[in-house]
């Protein structure tokens, strides 16, 4: 497949200009969180800031409990990917390796939960979470959180598992392992790439989850990040300064985390369909 | 038939089996099937907040069908749903066509396309209010400096739905890639070079070998994405808000403000309804497309 180099530069010239336009939200941020609130008013726009200043980073993790804020999204997420991994693994593997009465059904309820829109869910979840005094606490955010996300990684995991040979197992058995212990001596250290997988997919839908934190959480303490984003928005109208500066850093841990596992998360993505196709 | 009586062993194996799927079916079964059932009871009343006043049977579903508001929130929705599915997929199959070969570069394009879609929705809805706002951006800025000038995206009748739909699908477009990626680094190489050999065009090729066998991940990924764009919240509310006037309320917009700002318990439950069971249509339809696919 020999392209003409004329062709190869056309795309890499609409690759690049892709990539710009792609960028240009972030940058742009970026850009107007490093500048004052004059300059951010002022007409011409910069591209870049004239007097760069690191005041608005200052002023938003002083001020209002961000850092209580961001204290409440890295607790909801860790628990929600620690209680989704566990919970989807054993599903998963229970799926790919155990035949039993109704497992059809059992796995289709499990992945119709996939269907079940999250958002139509807030206005019950508020009943059940006011009734059962759950309202305003991690435990009804991460309860949410983790349920509506077991079902894409349990499918996620059982197609995995169904590339892992059964003769691992049972070789682990004839050395005196039981099921339980096969599945974590033997099973889950090969599972690394989808572990990964169904951790990012559990971390960013947890870190990013807006309408049902922001339903099911009424005390400001209780706030996480994307509320208070949202509430800023509100609050400060025009503070764009701050507002951008609070935008870089809520999105900084989880695009560094992804950039950092990527190469796992496509292995274990892609394993997972390849084999569901 | 197997003889029905069961070993010992076997029955320890499918009580193991109900072991590792238990926790997964309470929580999620907690969380699907109680809405579904509270969302359906409480359409069929006249309410006050969460007390039930009278019993009204199916009045809510018919206000709801004779409400043109009504009617342009579901247009809405399956114009940024479709709408938004064929362009993530086309842009997706376009790009993942020129980054396919293994390379550096090709792998920084795709790590960048990714980001979106890990990123926060209401940071990426402000980050582009910000861009789109003729008043700050340097966008508008340039453009005015080259002599020509851009229009407000979020003005007019069809335009915002058309910008939220475009801004959605380039959200998600790093998720599209990637499957589409992966479909294409399964397909043999033999079978390409075969079509080569045969003296097959480019778009032949494309059209006969590359679509076919890629078909049963898209389809997937579509049911992943419709799920995802149907009922999206955070991206549009902050965005737009479903405004100016209904332009860009779709479905779970409307939702929100009967549930959340109005309180409207009885409508939002019924138009809960409503939307649950257009999911589960979705759902109907695509598996069987895929069930279809198997045969093939």
């Amino acid at each position: 497949m020999k392209l003409k180099l004329a062709e190869k530069i056309l795309i890499q010239l609409f690759l690049v200009l892709f990539i710009l336009l792609t960028l240009t939200p972030f940058l742009w941020t970026i850009s107007t969180s490093f500048k004052d609130t004059s300059e951010i008013l002022s007409y011409p726009p910069n591209l870049l800031p004239e007097h760069a200043t690191i005041a608005n980073y200052i002023r938003v993790l002083t001020q209002d409990n961000f850092l209580q804020f961001m204290l409440n999204s890295t607790i909801v997420t860790v628990a929600s990917v620690a209680v989704t991994l566990i919970v989807s693994m054993f599903a998963g593997y229970g799926a790919a390796r155990y035949n039993f009465p109704a497992k059809g059904f059992i796995m289709f309820i499990i992945l119709a939960g996939m269907a079940v829109g999250r958002f139509a869910n807030a206005m019950p979840m508020y009943f059940m979470a006011n009734k059962l005094g759950l309202l305003d606490t991690y435990v009804i955010l991460v309860f949410v959180y983790s349920a509506f996300i077991i079902p894409l990684v349990t499918w996620l995991m059982q197609s995995y598992y169904r590339t892992i040979p059964r003769t691992l197992e049972e070789a682990a058995k004839l050395d005196g392992c039981n099921s339980w212990t096969a599945f974590w001596k033997v099973i889950v250290p090969i599972m690394k790439p989808s572990i990964i997988a169904g951790g990012i997919i559990a971390a960013t839908n947890a870190w990013n989850e807006f309408i049902l934190a922001l339903n099911l959480t009424k005390s400001e303490s209780m706030r996480t990040l994307p509320v208070a984003l949202h509430l800023f928005q509100t609050d400060y109208g025009v503070e764009w300064g701050a507002l951008s500066a609070a935008s870089v850093i809520s999105i900084f841990p989880i695009v560094a985390i992804f950039l950092i596992l990527q190469k796992y998360f496509v292995q274990g993505m892609t394993a997972g369909t390849l084999s569901a196709s | 038939m197997m003889k029905r009586k069961m070993s010992k062993a076997e029955a320890r194996r499918r009580r193991e089996g109900y072991l590792w799927i238990a926790p997964a079916f309470i929580i999620v079964s907690l969380a699907t099937i109680f809405p579904l059932v509270f969302a359906f009871d409480y359409s069929l009343y006249e309410t006050n907040v969460f007390t039930k006043i009278k019993f009204v049977g199916l009045e809510k579903y018919i206000e709801l069908l004779k409400d043109s508001r009504f009617w342009t929130d579901v247009f809405n929705s399956l114009f940024f749903t479709a709408g938004g599915i064929v362009i993530a997929l086309i842009v997706g199959f376009i790009i993942a066509l020129m980054i396919r070969k293994p390379g550096k570069m090709n792998s920084v394009y795709r790590t960048i396309i990714l980001i979106p879609w890990v990123t926060n929705e209401v940071v990426l809805a402000l980050m582009w209010t910000w861009v789109l706002n003729p008043q700050m951006s340097i966008i508008y800025y340039w453009a005015d400096m080259l002599g020509f000038s851009l229009p407000n995206f979020f003005e007019g009748k069809i335009t915002p739905l058309i910008t939220i739909t475009v801004l959605n699908a380039w959200r998600s477009l790093g998720f599209s890639l990637v499957m589409i990626l992966a479909a294409l680094s399964a397909i043999p190489q033999e079978l390409e070079e075969a079509a080569l050999v045969d003296g097959c065009s480019r778009f032949q090729r494309i059209r006969y070998i590359t679509i076919p066998m890629i078909r049963s991940v898209v389809l997937v990924m579509v049911i992943v994405l419709t799920m995802s764009f149907f009922n999206i919240v955070s991206f549009v509310l902050s965005m737009t808000g479903g405004g100016p006037m209904y332009t860009t309320e779709i479905l779970s917009i409307r939702l929100y403000k009967e549930a959340f700002t109005f309180f409207n318990i009885s409508l939002s439950s019924a138009l809960t309804t409503v939307m649950l069971v257009l999911n589960l249509v979705f759902v109907f339809i695509y598996k069987k497309l895929i069930t279809d696919e198997d045969y093939y």
